[in-house]
C-alpha cells in the first residue's frame, strides 16, 4: 500500500484535527487526479491521506452582494455547467471546461488545481485574471491571499497540504461593462497540457469604446500563471480599435518568455500569445455588445 | 481566418505475408445435436475475427450462427493460424474455416445423401437442415445425420488448411507475386485551418473500401474507422522525441493519439466486388483504411491554403511556419 491510514473526514474542523494530530505525516487529497499519480510515483510520499471530497461545506457556487465564492471542492465539472459561472464569470467556467478530460473534471476540484501549483492549470489561470483571493484555514487560524501570491516554486505552493486547507476562493462579480474571456490552444482537444492559455478580465467605459481596465493572465510561461502587466498598462485608457490591439501584440511579444516543449517552441507560443490575445479582446468587446473599431 | 478545403487519396493494400508461405488451419467437429465446435490458432485482438469465423463455419455447414462454439488461439488445442496481422486472417484463417467446414460438411452429406435418398449432387443444407435442393420438404437434421454416422461407430470432423497462392520474391531480381489479393479505396477529407494558428480541424472523412464480401458489415465499419483515428493521430499529432536515442515521451500525455473529441464525422462506404479467392468472395479490411488519412488530409490541407507540410506530424506549428513561409 502506498499510505498506512486513510481518512474520510466531513468537516473542515476534522480536516485540521487529522492534520494536526498527524504532526505533518497526513496529506489532503481532494479529487486525486494529480496527487495519486505522483503518489504511485514515489514522488510524494505520505503516511495518511485525508481524503476531503466529503466535506460538502467546501462544495459550492455562491454570489452574496458584490462577491462571488467558490467553495475549494467545486469539481470542474460544477464550475463548466455552473449557470451563474457561465453568466457572469466565463472565463471560469470556460477554463473548468477545458481541463484534462470527463472522468478528470468529474473528479478534480478547484482547490487541487491551485495547490498543484502548475503554471497552466486553467483554472488558476482564470483566477489569476479575476484577482481572486484565496481563504486557507490552519490550525493556526485563517488567512487570505492572492491566487497569485500562492506560488513559491514550479508544483510548490504556498498552502503547505500536510497542514492547511484552501477553504474558497473569492473574487468581485464582474459588473456592467466588464466581461471576461478564456482561450486554449493544444496540441489535441482533450488530456493535453496547453501550448498556451490565456484569461481576460476586461472593463470599458459605458459607451464599450474604450477600456478603462484589464487584467490578463498566461500559462504556461513562468512558475506561476503570468500576469501581463506591461501589455495590461497599454491597453488601459485606450480606444477599443485596431491599433489598440496591435499595440498590445507588440507588448506581449516583448514581456513573455516561454520556452521550448513538447507542447511547442517558444517563438510559437509567442505568435500564438499575439493571436489568442486579440481573440480574447475581440470576444470580450463582443459580449458586452461593442466591438473593435478599424 | 479559417479557410476550408477537401482531399483525396487512393490505395491498394497486399493481404498476407509478403512473398511468403503463411498458411492457416482449422478443425471442425459436428456434434449430435446438430451443433458444431470449430477450432482455429486465430487470435481475435478486438477486431472480430471469432465473430467472422463463426459466420463462416456457420453459413458453409449450413447451421445456425447460435450453433457454432469457436475456439480461438489457445495453443493447446487450437491448429495453427499465423499472426493476426497483415489483413490476412479473414481471408487465410477464413478460408481455412471455410474448407474444414466443408470437410465436415462433406462427410454429412454422404451420409444424408443415403438417408433421403438423394444424388449428392443434389443436396444442400440450410438452418441445421439437409435436404434436396429442388424438393425442401424431403429433408434430414444435421444432428439426425450425425447421430447415424455415430451408431455406424463414425464421428464427422473437418480439417483443412489454407495458404495463399503467392511466388517468393526472387532474391537477386526482388520479382515474383507478393501477395495473392488485394483490397483497394479511396478517401475524401475535409478539413478547416485556423491560419492564424496553423491549427487543422478535420471535419469529416468520407470512407469507401473493398471488402470483396461484407462477413459482418458493422465490424467492417468499425475498422475502418480505427484505421482512419490510427491515420489521423499520424498525420496530426503522434510524435516521437529522442535524445541521443532515447525516447523523450514515452507516456501517452506526451505522446498524443485522437481522443474522441478529435476524430471527425466518417461516412464508411463498403464496396462489395467479390474476391475470387476468398472465402464468399471475402478479403481483408483491418489495416487499410489507415493508408490514406495522412494523404487525403494533407492534399485537403494544401486544397484549403494552398501550401503543403512536407513533415508528419503536421502540428499547428508546422503548419503555421509553413503559413509564414509562404505568405512571406
Amino acid at each position: 500500500m502506498y499510505w498506512e491510514n486513510y481518512y474520510l473526514p466531513e468537516t473542515v474542523e476534522e480536516v485540521l484535527k487529522h492534520l494536526k494530530d498527524s504532526n505533518g505525516n497526513a496529506r489532503i487529497m481532494a479529487g486525486g487526479t494529480d496527487l495519486m499519480i505522483l503518489v504511485k510515483n514515489g514522488i510524494v510520499k505520505t503516511r495518511e491521506i485525508v481524503d476531503v471530497c466529503n466535506v460538502k461545506e467546501l462544495n459550492c457556487i455562491k454570489e452574496e452582494g458584490s462577491l462571488i465564492r467558490v467553495g475549494a471542492l467545486t469539481t470542474h465539472t460544477q464550475l463548466a455547467e455552473s449557470e451563474l459561472l457561465k453568466k457572469k464569470v466565463k472565463v471560469l467556467a470556460k477554463a473548468a471546461s477545458k481541463v484534462g478530460s470527463p472522468q478528470i473534471r468529474n473528479a478534480g476540484t478547484i482547490g487541487g488545481n491551485v495547490v498543484n501549483a502548475h503554471s497552466a492549470a486553467d483554472t488558476a489561470v482564470a483566477l489569476t485574471a479575476l484577482n481572486a483571493k484565496a481563504r486557507i484555514q490552519g490550525a493556526e487560524g485563517e488567512l487570505e491571499k492572492p491566487v497569485s501570491e500562492l506560488y513559491v516554486e514550479a508544483g510548490k505552493s504556498f498552502v503547505d497540504p500536510t497542514k492547511e486547507i484552501i477553504t474558497e476562493f473569492v473574487f468581485d462579480v464582474p459588473g456592467e461593462n466588464e466581461a471576461t474571456a478564456f482561450m486554449r490552444h493544444a496540441k489535441r482537444k482533450a488530456l493535453a497540457l496547453p501550448i498556451l492559455n490565456l484569461a481576460l478580465w476586461l472593463k470599458t467605459n459605458s459607451d464599450k469604446s474604450m477600456i478603462e481596465d484589464v487584467r490578463i493572465a498566461l500559462g504556461p510561461m513562468d512558475y506561476k500563471p503570468l500576469r501581463a502587466l506591461e501589455t495590461e498598462n497599454i491597453l488601459k485608457g485606450q480606444p477599443l480599435t485596431e491599433k489598440t490591439i496591435k499595440e498590445a501584440q507588440e507588448t506581449i511579444v516583448k514581456e513573455i518568455k516561454p520556452r521550448d516543449s513538447f507542447q511547442g517552441g517558444a517563438s510559437y507560443k509567442i505568435e500564438m500569445a499575439k493571436v489568442f490575445l486579440a481573440r480574447a479582446i475581440v470576444e470580450a468587446v463582443s459580449d458586452l455588445g461593442g466591438k473593435i473599431d478599424g | 481566418m479559417k479557410l476550408r478545403g477537401k482531399g483525396i487519396a487512393c490505395f491498394f493494400y497486399g493481404m498476407g505475408n509478403t512473398g511468403k508461405p503463411n498458411p492457416s488451419s482449422a478443425y471442425v467437429e459436428v456434434m449430435q445435436d446438430g451443433s458444431a465446435n470449430v477450432f482455429c490458432g486465430v487470435a481475435d485482438i478486438g477486431q472480430g475475427s471469432s465473430t467472422v469465423m463463426t459466420q463462416i463455419a456457420a453459413q458453409e455447414l449450413g447451421i445456425p450462427f447460435e450453433k457454432v462454439t469457436f475456439t480461438s488461439a489457445d495453443t493447446g488445442v487450437t491448429p495453427e493460424a499465423g499472426v493476426t496481422s497483415a489483413c490476412r486472417q479473414t481471408f487465410i484463417s477464413g478460408n481455412a474455416v471455410r474448407l474444414a467446414a466443408k470437410d465436415a460438411k462433406e462427410q454429412l452429406f454422404n451420409e444424408a445423401a443415403r438417408i433421403l435418398p438423394a444424388g449428392i449432387e443434389k443436396i444442400a443444407s440450410k438452418d441445421g437442415y439437409i435436404y434436396i435442393e429442388n424438393f425442401p420438404e424431403r429433408k434430414v437434421s444435421v444432428g439426425e445425420v450425425v447421430t447415424t454416422l455415430f451408431k455406424t461407430g463414425k464421428v464427422v470432423i473437418g480439417k483443412a488448411s489454407f495458404n495463399p497462392p503467392i511466388v517468393a520474391l526472387d532474391d537477386e531480381t526482388g520479382q515474383g507475386i507478393p501477395y495473392a489479393v488485394y483490397t483497394y479505396g479511396t478517401m475524401v477529407s475535409e478539413v478547416e485551418v485556423d491560419t492564424e494558428t496553423g491549427q487543422v480541424d478535420v471535419i469529416k472523412i468520407t470512407a469507401s473500401q473493398d471488402a470483396g464480401k461484407a462477413i459482418n458489415p458493422m465490424n467492417i465499419e468499425g475498422q475502418i474507422e480505427g484505421g482512419i483515428g490510427i491515420g489521423l493521430g499520424f498525420c496530426l499529432s503522434e510524435e516521437i522525441f529522442l535524445d541521443k536515442g532515447l525516447i523523450k515521451n514515452p507516456n501517452f500525455n506526451e505522446y498524443l493519439l485522437p481522443t474522441a473529441l478529435d476524430m471527425p464525422d466518417i461516412e464508411p462506404i463498403i464496396v462489395e466486388c467479390p474476391e475470387p479467392i476468398g472465402p464468399f468472395g471475402a478479403n481483408g479490411v483491418g489495416e487499410p483504411s489507415n493508408v490514406p488519412v495522412a494523404a487525403s488530409i494533407l492534399n485537403a490541407i494544401a486544397d484549403a491554403v494552398g501550401c503543403r507540410v512536407k513533415e508528419l506530424p503536421c502540428t499547428a506549428e508546422r503548419l503555421y511556419e509553413v503559413l509564414q513561409q509562404s505568405s512571406n
